[in-house]
């Protein structure tokens, strides 16, 4: 590799090179931009657009659950669906997508949602803090194949709300992962360095990542978690809500006669059991709770549900994995006080 | 403004862009406002600082330049102006923490403090760059600069205002007093550069971070574990202050400017003495300059030449951070130097490859001190072996992501070097395939989360 060639960098005592060495020299670089510009588009470049998924409709309408739960990583590690029915007596799935945002909810409930045969009666979103009103459909990489899964045509409402958020960065973002689809790709190759890691130690990639996560879950962590992830507030309610895919969500849910519940999940509450977030957060709740109540929606708040230990948490959010039926039959409770955890 | 920020790439293409149209004094013009846009973007307060700077220390070299009588009284009082802000933001609450702190432990008094002062990113950094320049002026090492732009842009030229190379004035302002020219192999040379650094931040520094986390966090990562963390640090740390500095180097060559040269494979590195000729050289012999040999260096005996190294390393540990751990890391350092010095023990009595080996080994013990504040967790941990077989997994991982870095180092040799520069066809086949390698490298490798660069903590 010659990245820093310093002895032939030049300098500025060295300029004034001949016509024609500067000429090829010119030639050189033009062929030089050419090969890193092109080539790397060819990687990684969809044949088309990836079409709808109808399958996604057509194992819901199957599964014809009464109550489906929409979230991300965070819903994943406190609701099990399985669990539920056994623990309710009511048939629940969930469409928990990791990283998912409310742009990919929105989706979610018009597309796979609406679109089943066999509606189900209400849907749960679980979300944190005041992700409900941030206009993204991920929380984490942008994952372009999905959305274009879950979507049936241009999507116009969906795209505006999206287009309305965009700053300076995330354009030149959009259009480079244009160019560079592989751009748009979830870093998923960094786990096969991991992989190889692993397999150098006599793990297999599972063994490894299960060992990972008891090494280094919350419980042995050094610093709490209230420094670790402290929750997040971007904006008053009132500045962000009309900015955002709520509106949408609770349009689309009266549309399809669907009973929407927005379920905030409390981030890790400090040690002595007390919520952990800041007033300004209080606050935004109290205003969503309002907007929601006018709207038709309802809320609940898991923030200071006196069952929720600080312990259960592996990090500031995410839930030990143990925890997750304990959670389900707390979350049976509030739902059928009558069943909850006793079936 | 960060280098891996979709941003900063959209000014530096503009400025690539407008920049090689225009007369040099625009071309300057340009380079200063860019200056500015770039460290105000995130809070325009720390563009007032940077003025701050700026004016403090023209006006002090043009006093220092035009009346030599009183040359001394002026340089004071820029030392003073500049260490004084330094102090002020950088070192308030260390000092007034240790001082609660020692009153507490002899019970003379105590109180609770609770200082916070913002740390404008970069102001180490700067502060020594236009130190360096009023010092220079004073020692005749260069002179007096009318033109207040020029010296401006010298303070505050944006690809290495925050965190370096420390350039001097006698490498920097002539380049911004010549007129530059378009130079397609120095523009190859610098995009090459540039993608190298950032393969560097967001696919080895990132991921390897995550490791380095991951340990740290941990209440009882056991000595394994420990050890593993540590290695990871090293990597991390050489990919991403190198990696920042290559991408700084590489857009200053996209612009006609040459920067420093900060890194030389330290990893290579036969002595401790060996290593501060290839880690931060800017910086190390900017303390060699204004502190080692303004002390007497090592004309005066074993013993002062000792007490130097000592000072000078207990400086160069606090100028990275207000915190003990800094200053017993630098101490370290003047400890390994001092010992290899004395040769008898350890150096020069190793063939190089063991003394290679040797440093390397203790250098990654000098990180644990950098990366750790609280040396009683090191001591805890370090007695107790667990948790084996995922430590190896994740030494491999770390050492699989470091590869390229000990590659490089291989074919960045003078044998292998001329090989690719023998031809400009070879040249640019060489840089092509570098520069393609690490941009498909980045796509697919990077981290999902890019963290701040570390030295811009300092």
């Amino acid at each position: 590799m010659m990245t820093a060639p310093e002895r032939n960098s030049g300098t500025v005592a060295e300029q004034g090179t001949p016509h024609g060495a500067r000429r090829r020299a010119t030639v050189l670089l033009a062929a030089m931009l050419a090969v890193l510009l092109i080539v790397p588009t060819l990687f990684g470049r969809a044949s088309a657009v990836e079409p709808f998924d109808q399958s996604a409709v057509e194992r819901l309408g199957s599964a014809a659950p009464a109550i489906v739960f929409l979230g991300n990583s965070l819903l994943e590690t406190r609701i099990d669906p399985g669990y539920m029915n056994e623990l309710a007596g009511v048939r629940s799935a969930s469409l928990a997508v990791d990283g998912a945002g409310p742009g990919t909810w929105y989706l979610q409930l018009k597309n796979v949602i609406g679109g089943s045969l066999n509606r189900p009666r209400t849907v749960f979103i679980f979300f944190h803090d005041d992700l409900i009103t941030r206009p993204i459909s991920f929380t984490g990489p942008q994952d372009n194949a999905l959305t274009e899964r879950l979507s049936k045509g241009t999507e116009a409402e969906y795209r505006l709300v999206v287009s309305n958020a965009e700053t300076l960065g995330d354009r030149i973002r959009r259009g480079f992962a244009t160019i560079y689809p592989l751009a748009n790709a979830p870093s998923s190759d960094p786990n096969s360095v991991s992989s190889a890691g692993a397999f150098i130690a006599g793990l297999s990639r599972d063994e490894a990542r299960d060992e990972f996560d008891r090494v280094f879950e919350f419980a042995n962590l050094r610093t709490q978690g209230s420094d670790i992830q402290q929750p997040k507030f971007h904006g008053t309610f009132d500045s962000t809500v009309e900015k955002s895919f709520l509106p949408l969500l609770v349009e689309m849910a009266d549309e399809l006669s669907i009973e929407l519940i927005l379920v905030r999940v409390s981030a890790r509450p400090r040690d002595d059991g007390t919520p952990n977030e800041p007033d300004s957060l209080a606050e935004y709740t109290s205003n969503l709770s309002g907007y929601l109540a006018i709207n038709g929606a309802r809320y609940i708040d898991m923030t200071g549900h006196p069952d929720i230990d600080p312990g259960m948490y592996y990090d500031g959010y995410h839930l030990i994995n143990r925890y997750r039926s304990f959670y389900t039959e707390i979350f049976s409770e509030l739902l059928f006080p009558d069943r909850g955890a006793n079936p | 403004m960060t280098f891996q920020s979709f941003e900063y790439a959209a000014l530096l293409v503009v400025v690539f862009a407008v920049y090689w149209f225009l007369p040099r004094l625009a071309q300057n013009a340009l380079l200063l406002i860019a200056s500015y846009v770039f460290y105000a973007y995130v809070d325009p307060r720390l563009a007032l600082l940077l003025g701050g700077y700026t004016i403090v220390n023209y006006l002090a070299a043009r006093a220092i330049d035009s009346d030599r009588d009183h040359a001394r009284r002026y340089l004071v009082l820029a030392v003073l102006a500049s260490l004084g802000a330094l102090g002020f933001f950088k070192y308030t609450g260390f000092f007034v923490d240790s001082m609660a702190t020692a009153l507490d432990v002899i019970g003379l008094a105590s109180f609770d403090s609770t200082l916070k002062i913002i740390l404008p990113v970069g102001i180490s950094f700067y502060t020594f760059q236009s130190l360096g320049y009023v010092i220079d002026v004073y020692t005749h090492r260069t002179h007096a600069r009318r033109d207040f732009v020029n010296t401006a842009l010298f303070i505050s030229f944006f690809p290495q205002l925050v965190a370096g190379p420390i350039e001097r004035a006698a490498n920097l302002l002539p380049q911004f007093e010549q007129s530059r020219k378009f130079r397609p192999d120095q523009t190859a040379s610098g995009l090459s550069l540039l993608t190298w650094g950032l393969f560097k931040k967001l696919v080895i520094a990132d991921n390897v971070g995550v490791i380095v986390d991951r340990v740290f966090s941990t209440s009882e990562p056991g000595a394994a574990m420990l050890w593993v963390g540590v290695f990871a640090f090293g990597i991390q740390i050489l990919a991403d202050f190198s990696g920042y500095t290559d991408i700084a180097r590489g857009s200053a060559r996209l612009l006609g400017i040459e920067l420093s040269l900060n890194f030389r494979h330290p990893w290579l590195a036969s002595s401790p003495t060996d290593f501060w000729r290839r880690w931060h050289i800017t910086l190390s012999t900017w303390l060699r300059d204004y502190v080692y040999i303004p002390l007497g260096g090592n004309r005066s005996g074993r013993r002062r030449t000792a007490i130097n190294i000592v000072i000078t390393f207990m400086l160069g540990g606090l100028w990275h951070g207000a915190a003990w751990n800094f200053v017993i890391w630098g101490l370290f350092h003047a400890g390994l130097i001092l010992l290899w010095r004395s040769g008898s023990l350890l150096g020069s009595r190793f063939a190089m490859p063991v003394s290679t080996a040797l440093t390397f080994v203790l250098l990654a013990a000098g990180w644990l001190l950098f990366r750790e504040s609280d040396l009683a967790f090191v001591g805890e941990n370090l007695s107790q072996i667990r948790d084996l077989q995922l430590a190896v997994a994740l030494g491999a991982t770390a050492l699989l992501y470091s590869l390229p870095i000990w590659l490089h180092a291989i074919v960045d040799q003078p044998r292998f070097a001329a090989y690719w520069n023998r031809t400009d066809v070879s040249r640019t086949i060489g840089l092509t395939a570098v520069t393609l390698t690490s941009f498909i490298g980045i796509l697919l490798l990077r981290a999902d989360v890019s963290a701040e660069f570390i030295y811009f903590r300092f």
